[in-house]
């Protein structure tokens, strides 16, 4: 996991922030409105649905996540009960419009650090950060990078089996593989990538693209092409889906759809 | 005046009364019954019972007296009696024989006779002999002396000669005998008998004979009469002969001939009656007073039936307000304690008494219907505002400072516009445009052009949120647009169109609005080309409303609410492709007028969504 680095300012540690919001705007937002160096923070990288930041996660491997409650195929409180399983050190900050409290106080209980309800006030968010900085001063230094190796050797070809069958999963990523193997995720990571050359996410990426290919030339529908493919966000489904073929899905549809159908 | 102050009163009174409790009403009642049974019962009482008690006293009264008379005639009896063995006497009838000589020598012999005669004849106080020429023997006690001038007189005698063998009874001899006073100074008086003595042979008369007797003999015929109750006493024409002085009693009666009379006199529960009764055959006259006591007077059996008649009314009384206590105002105090309570707790509180089933255990069941009658109304009533008003609600709350909001939207496009910020003035124009409609001054019913442009201007921040993911597209028929409507009964729709059907595509979709007549149903159909939805989905969406501000089910009840009909809206699908909800309002017969309402502020509103389109 050579992208996911720690940076250093001096002898502090930059602290890597997640920002999950379906709005563009609100994600903007957050970005500028706040002063992330100060703070000794910067903004890793951002998803649009709780699909994607699953996707992504481990790439960016963040301390903090801001994550909306009221998005698309995976709202804020799935998310949310995942990650703290996966990510247990994981500091999560929920925002919620006033009128989902009620629905946000199912949160309570499930680990979440912070609550900031919609609009984004500045000040607020400033408070919250510093707090939870300082938690975070305490636990990170202590934690170890280096994980002991596995009693136990699996290949690699045993975890690509077990995403071949897995990948309709939405909530498939890097750690829940390393966990349901017993791994540290750094160490499957590395073991991976060592053994088959490409990274773990590239890999389960690009499984899922040719699913994905597949199913255009069969004239699915894009959306329930994603579900299938175990993203079930099409939006994000659709940007994978270009990078991966250069194409939109509804233009390598009716093209290639033709070439499968004649 | 009087008059009038009195009838006030009786008005007053009575008025007082109607306003009491229906238990002291009663017990009023049953006082007022006692009061009257009373002076029913004292009014018979001295109507009829007391004059029969006076006669019956009256009675008993003359017995008494005549009583008292026998027993002093047989006292003048037995001094009669004793008169015959006087004059049967040999050595008196020699006495008196005028022929004979030895009349002064036998004389001695003569007083030892009637000394022996007094000895067995008691209580006489004297026995003179007289001869017809005032001479005479006499036996006495010293009690007595005969008068010397009065025996020389003539007239003393006649008397005698006429009643012939018949005695007169006098005081004193009427004069002819003289007392000495006795030991203590008192003035004495004897009752005299005097007879003629006749010759045995001729019936001639030759003599009279006196006897005095004490007047403690007229005591003695009364004695055992008397009481503290029962006073008597004797008079000799006027003369008082001792005893009890009852002279005020006797004056009444002066003048009067009658050989007896009683009075009644004295007040009730102090009665008495006073009576005289003349001795036959002579000046005596018995004078009595006698107390008379009602009770006393009233037969025992009289007495235990009206004490018996009383007792069992007063019990009747009793029996009569302890049943209509019990069955009638208790329950009905329990009754009115119940309903009172319906005022205090605010609740309905149903009579919870156990009453027998007469009427008023009907009048509780009644009552108890009654609220539930009332309590299922209440709550047809609340269910139905509560819909009306979860609808609302929200939009009331950002009623609270619509100016305010106005405002400071004008003054941020402002600013906008200063910054030549063309977009964001855009948008905060947009959003102006989309509050003013969206709470319409808190209108119920707006016209439709004015729910279609609040969905444009949704729409439009919408995209600005969450970029070009769709295209809105309208498709009305300009002839309906000013149809009243239910407010906000669109952008439910198309919120859940965006957030169902097209969001979930990842796909660029199509909204469409179309507005037109069919049979004379308006129809406002929402179209997207969205995911489309299930049967479940469908049926999901009808039960809706928890979370969102305005729930699509709570959109369709205000839709039914104001048609009046259950069939408003329909709803056609096909996954994966789109998604149709189909809202249909009657029109009334008269056509598409019948909804259209002329005001000012809608044609002002329609202004202000010129704007709005203007802006866009």
């Amino acid at each position: 996991m050579k992208t996911g680095e720690m940076k250093t300012k001096g002898e502090k540690i930059m602290y890597r922030v997640m920002i999950i919001d379906d709005e563009k705007a609100i994600r903007g937002l957050l970005k500028s409105s706040v002063s992330w160096d100060q703070l000794d923070m910067q903004v890793a990288g951002e998803a649009e649905s709780g699909i994607e930041a699953i996707n992504i996660i481990d790439e960016l491997r963040p301390h903090i996540a801001f994550v909306d409650i009221k998005m698309p195929f995976m709202d804020g409180i799935e998310f949310s009960k995942l990650a703290i399983k996966r990510y247990p050190l994981l500091k999560i900050v929920v925002l919620t419009a006033f009128n989902e409290f009620e629905y946000a106080r199912q949160c309570i209980g499930i680990g979440i650090s912070e609550f900031l309800v919609k609009p984004i006030n500045r000040k607020e968010i400033q408070s919250v950060l510093e707090k939870i900085r300082k938690e975070l001063d305490k636990v990170v230094p202590s934690f170890s990078e280096e994980e002991l190796e596995p009693p136990c050797s699996t290949t690699a070809e045993k975890i690509k089996e077990y995403l071949c069958v897995n990948y309709t999963r939405p909530d498939l990523n890097l750690t829940s593989t390393a966990m349901a193997f017993g791994f540290n995720a750094n160490y499957l990571s590395r073991m991976f990538k060592a053994e088959t050359g490409v990274s773990f996410c590239d890999y389960l990426f690009a499984r899922r693209m040719e699913k994905a290919v597949e199913y255009a030339g069969r004239k699915m529908l894009m959306y329930q092409a994603a579900e299938k493919v175990g993203i079930p966000d099409p939006n994000y489904f659709g940007r994978c889906f270009k990078k991966h073929t250069g194409k939109s899905y509804s233009d390598y549809m009716k093209q290639e759809g033709v070439l499968f159908a004649e | 005046m009087q008059k009038k102050t009195a009838t006030r009163k009786r008005a007053r009174l009575f008025e007082r009364f109607s306003s009491l409790q229906l238990g002291k009403k009663v017990r009023y009642l049953f006082l007022f019954i006692i009061g009257v049974y009373l002076i029913f019962f004292l009014l018979i009482y001295s109507f009829f019972i007391r004059d029969n008690l006076s006669a019956y006293a009256s009675q008993k009264n003359l017995n008494t007296l005549t009583s008292i008379s026998g027993n002093l005639n047989s006292e003048m009896d037995r001094i009669s009696d004793m008169s015959l063995l006087i004059m049967s006497n040999d050595e008196v009838g020699s006495y008196l024989d005028s022929e004979s000589e030895i009349g002064a020598r036998n004389s001695k012999n003569i007083v030892n006779t009637l000394y022996d005669l007094m000895n067995v004849f008691e209580g006489i106080s004297s026995v003179y002999i007289f001869q017809s020429n005032g001479a005479y023997v006499c036996a006495t006690r010293n009690v007595t002396y005969a008068s010397p001038e009065m025996l020389a007189s003539t007239e003393w005698n006649e008397e005698l000669v006429r009643k012939a063998g018949g005695y007169v009874l006098s005081i004193n001899g009427d004069g002819l005998f003289i007392l000495a006073d006795d030991k203590n100074g008192n003035h004495r008086d004897v009752i005299t008998f005097m007879r003629v003595i006749n010759d045995l042979d001729t019936q001639e008369p030759i003599g009279f004979l006196a006897v005095n007797l004490p007047t403690s003999i007229l005591q003695d015929t009364y004695i055992d009469h008397v009481d503290a109750d029962s006073k008597f006493c004797y008079y000799y024409q006027d003369r008082f002969l001792g005893g009890d002085d009852l002279s005020a009693e006797y004056a009444g009666f002066a003048g009067s001939d009658e050989p007896y009379q009683q009075k009644v006199v004295g007040h009730w529960g102090n009665e008495r009656i006073i009576s005289y009764y003349r001795i036959s055959d002579s000046s005596l006259t018995l004078v009595s007073s006698e107390n008379f006591y009602a009770g006393e007077m009233i037969p025992v059996e009289y007495a235990v039936l009206i004490i018996a008649m009383v007792a069992i009314t007063l019990a009747a009384i009793i029996l009569i307000s302890v049943f209509i206590s019990f069955y009638i105002t208790k329950p009905i105090k329990g009754l009115v304690h119940s309903m009172d309570s319906v005022g205090k707790t605010g609740g309905l509180q149903k009579a919870r008494l156990l009453l027998p089933d007469d009427e008023i255990g009907h009048l509780k069941n009644r009552y108890n219907m009654m609220l539930d009658e009332i309590d299922r109304l209440f709550k047809e009533l609340i269910t139905k505002e509560k819909k009306i008003r979860s609808a609302e609600l929200s939009a009331l709350q950002e009623q609270i400072k619509p100016h305010f909001l106005y405002n400071t939207l004008d003054t941020l496009a402002f600013m906008a516009n200063e910054a030549q910020a063309d977009e964001v003035y855009d948008a905060i124009q947009t959003l102006a445009s989309f509050f003013t409609n969206f709470l319409s001054n808190g209108s119920i019913e707006i016209p439709l052009r004015t729910e279609i442009q609040i969905v444009r201007d949704y729409l439009k921040l919408q995209k600005y949120r969450y970029g070009d993911i769709f295209e809105d597209e309208y498709e009305c028929d300009e002839n309906l647009l000013d149809i009243k409507v239910p407010r906000l009964i669109l952008q439910p729709l198309i919120e859940n169109a965006l957030y169902h059907g097209v969001r979930l595509k990842g796909e660029r979709c199509i909204i469409r609005i179309s507005v037109f007549e069919k049979e004379k149903i308006l129809h406002i159909v929402v179209y997207d080309s969205g995911v489309g939805m299930t049967e479940e989905q469908i049926a999901a969406l009808m039960l809706s409303g928890e979370y969102d501000s305005f729930g699509f089910k709570g959109t369709i009840e205000r839709i039914r609410y104001f048609c009046d009909t259950e069939d408003v809206c329909e709803i056609r699908s096909e996954i994966g492709l789109y998604t149709e909800i189909d809202l249909k309002i009657t029109l009334p017969a008269n056509g598409i007028m019948g909804r259209i309402e002329n005001t000012s502020g809608d044609e002002n509103r329609g202004d202000e969504n010129e704007r709005g389109e203007d802006n866009v």
